[in-house]
């Protein structure tokens, strides 16, 4: 089958062509890290990962290398899942990378081989069994669940783990036993609090695909986070560890305002700036552990009213998204159940004008018979057209949605909140999705709800027409770049299915015999349609080994986004 | 055109209702219409239509369900199913329970009237056939026992003599209950005899009263 060409900058065969994402760009801003050969990430890791437990140390040291934070553990966390399982066996060797490294230890044989198995093991043990698509964890916390998931495990894990490095290091008789018990306070709360300070921060950055801009309310924020610090240790006379209840006020605010993602920004802000103080005072400021379990409260709360806002915005969305769609249309893939509505809704006056008609035609013919009844016949043919009209009408009104408001839309955002909506989906169906936005994208002029449609659309179509493949893998990429020439963003969505057919046209998109049983067509014309009243367009393409969808856009004026 | 042609037709949908009443009734169709299965199967004692005309996607009870139930009530009218588009395959399964045809709307109403006349043609056949298959069993019912036998043995392809054996009476008796079992039946030759004997045991499975 002979390729359409889809795209104007770029080839879309260049993007096929490397079997599983898109051909590697420096214009990608996020590489699929999965499709990452191992030995280039996992040494990475490892890097990262000594380089953490460096840095950490810088600020505070305790014996046995225990820290009041543990953030590398959080690297941990971030990298089994945007690495992928296979990173496990690394987790081993950077324990014992940084233990070499930097911690310098002189323990027994050992323990030098133990302690990275237990720790390095353990959260291996604990992550595989997080991914385990029973508990249905989505790594980029989408749901409140998730976060509840995080925590669950990373209390868990963190417990079980120091209980067995605080017994192996009695074993080696590095600690004495009298002391076991507050190193297992200890251990646990270092680790505990890097998990959910870095974690969540780490797989929020990933997944959102970027540093967001900081508004003024945001450096407000972080200016508040930092008087209360300064309120807290700052005067020698208060009494810091009371005062520095005062940080809840500005995580509160954050995690109302800006859910999750920012509460994680607040926490990490928190953390270093607990550190800082905390290494600085040095004695003076008072029980180190007891700060740090003030910290890991804090932490928690955050999380859990920052998880709750994005959470309730995510439901808010949706329901608007379904509310201002008009009624059924586009309801996560519903373009077929649309299609067989339509038909049915037209095909009832259809049928009742055929047998009108024949009335007509008997009278006309035969010259005898009833003439009145003809006339009457007539009439209702023409409400029957009528009717006919109204149903073609609601339908167009379905799609036009009222006046759309077209303004300046980050690109980001628009991904962003699609795969939100999306996602259970393609959890469900077992599809992979890389991510690709060309840095510097520039804003595009659209009506946000409705190019979320199409794109929920066409990535529905995607995940529809993949099912068939059993077998092969699925494979869903979107990616944006800017088309300089024109003006123009282009979204493309692509997947691995078995592509359109040589003879489908967009352009004359059959009702009711489609490439699927219930009628992609429609689901295409509408946003064909869409895309058009945007001054932009809809091109489809890609070849046996998949189907492109193309949809271009007016860039905003002005900066990109 | 169609003399004496009852038709009762259902759909919730008025204005197919109205036309198809209008159209049906043009060609000298007698037409009974109704909203819904339930309407149908209220009044249908009262005037029995020879076809039914039904809309797939009905509220409450489909035509599906409809086809069901007069197969339950052991009702030989013929079922036309008439559907909408989506509604194909519940079609396909109503053919396979029994009903005649189904159309896929928009019909054209000449496909309609001989899709009726079909269903009526074929439903008249069966019935008549099944009165002279309950002709010919009233008649072997009047045969004696012993004659019965002799029949069954007969057909299964037995001589005079064997059969004498078998029963151990004289294979004269035997001609004699033979000439008997032709004569009830009107079969002209054994041969004949062996059709009428399966048709009839066809029969009884397809009669025998519900269960």
């Amino acid at each position: 089958m002979e390729r359409q060409e889809t795209g104007g900058g770029l080839g879309v065969d260049e993007m096929k062509s490397s079997g599983v994402a898109f051909a590697e760009s420096p214009a990608n801003r996020r590489l699929d890290m999965q499709s990452q050969p191992l030995w280039i990430v996992g040494p990475a890791y490892v890097v990262a990962y000594v380089a953490m437990v460096w840095l950490s140390l810088a600020f505070a040291s305790t014996p046995f290398g225990i820290v009041p934070w543990g953030p590398e553990t959080g690297l941990s966390f971030m990298a089994f899942f945007v690495l992928g399982k296979r990173i496990w066996p690394f987790m081993v060797v950077a324990v014992a990378a940084a233990d070499l490294i930097v911690r310098g230890h002189d323990f027994p044989l050992a323990a030098q081989i133990f302690a990275p198995i237990i720790i390095g093991g353990g959260y291996a043990i604990a992550l595989t069994t997080l991914a385990n698509p029973m508990w249905r964890f989505d790594p980029a916390l989408h749901t409140f669940r998730d976060v509840q998931l995080l925590e669950v495990t990373a209390i868990v894990s963190s417990i079980l783990i120091a209980l067995g490095y605080a017994a192996l290091l009695v074993v080696t008789g590095i600690l004495p036993r009298a002391e076991a018990g507050p190193a297992v306070f200890e251990f646990a709360t270092a680790d505990l609090i890097g998990i959910s300070v870095i974690a969540p921060f780490l797989l929020l950055l990933h997944a959102a695909g970027g540093v967001p801009r900081p508004t003024l309310e945001n450096l407000m924020q972080a200016a508040s986070i930092l008087a209360a610090l300064v309120l807290a240790f700052g005067f020698a006379s208060l009494p810091h560890f009371r005062l520095f209840n005062v940080v809840f006020f500005p995580i509160i605010w954050i995690a109302l305002r800006h859910g999750l993602q920012g509460t994680t920004w607040g926490l990490l802000f928190t953390q270093i700036g607990l550190i800082a103080a905390l290494s600085t005072l040095g004695d003076q400021a008072g029980n180190l552990a007891a700060f740090q379990g003030l910290m890991l409260v804090l932490a928690f709360t955050g999380l859990a009213i920052g998880g709750l806002v994005t959470e309730r915005r995510r439901v808010e969305q949706q329901l608007r998204l379904n509310q201002e769609s008009g009624a059924e249309i586009f309801r996560l893939g519903s373009a077929g159940e649309l299609a067989t509505a339509i038909a049915h809704e037209i095909n009832q006056p259809l049928t009742a004008i055929a047998n009108y008609t024949r009335l007509i035609q008997q009278y006309l013919e035969d010259g005898k018979g009833d003439r009145t009844m003809a006339i009457e016949a007539a009439s209702k043919v023409a409400a029957q057209v009528g009717r006919t009209d109204a149903v073609v009408k609601s339908f167009r009104d379905l799609v036009k949605r009222g006046r759309p408001q077209i303004k300046p839309e980050s690109v980001h955002e628009v991904f962003r909140e699609t795969l939100g909506l999306i996602s259970p989906t393609l959890q469900r169906e077992g599809v992979d999705v890389t991510v690709s936005i060309e840095r510097g994208i520039r804003r595009v002029m659209i009506d946000k709800l409705q190019i979320e449609q199409v794109l929920i659309n066409l990535i529905s179509n995607a995940v529809e027409a993949m099912a068939a493949n059993t077998s092969g893998e699925k494979h869903l990429s979107l990616r944006a770049q800017n088309m300089a020439a024109t003006g123009e963003v282009e979204i493309t969505v692509s997947d691995s299915g078995p592509g359109f057919p040589s003879d489908f046209d967009i352009r004359r998109p059959a009702l009711f015999a489609s490439v699927k049983e219930e009628g992609l067509g429609v689901g295409l014309s509408f946003s064909r349609t869409i895309a058009e009243s945007h001054g932009g367009e809809l091109i489809i393409g890609g070849g046996v080994d998949g189907a492109v969808v193309s949809l271009r856009l007016r860039a905003a004026p002005g900066a990109s986004s | 055109m169609n003399p004496g042609l009852t038709v009762a037709v259902i759909d919730d949908d008025e204005a197919v209702l109205d036309s198809l009443r209008m159209m049906l009734g043009r060609y000298d169709f007698k037409v009974h219409s109704f909203t819904s299965a339930e309407d149908y199967l209220a009044n249908r004692d009262r005037e029995s239509a020879c076809c039914v005309v039904c809309d797939v996607r009905l509220p409450d009870m489909s035509g599906l369900e409809l086809q069901a139930e007069l197969q339950k009530r052991k009702s030989a009218v013929p079922v036309v199913l008439i559907t909408g588009h989506g509604d194909i395959n519940m079609a396909v399964s109503a053919v396979k329970a029994g009903a005649h045809d189904f159309l896929e709307k928009p019909f054209s109403p000449d496909r309609l009237i001989e899709t009726i006349k079909a269903a009526v043609d074929k439903a008249h056949n069966r019935l008549a056939e099944d009165r002279e298959l309950q002709r010919l069993a009233s008649r072997v019912n009047e045969l004696s026992d012993r004659q019965k036998q002799v029949m069954d043995l007969a057909v299964k392809g037995l001589s005079n003599k064997e059969i004498a054996q078998n029963l151990q009476i004289s294979p004269r008796t035997v001609e004699t209950y033979r000439a008997w079992v032709m004569e009830k039946t009107g079969a002209r030759n054994i041969a004949e005899l062996v059709r009428l004997a399966m048709r009839l045991q066809d029969a009884e499975h397809r009669l025998s009263p519900p269960s």
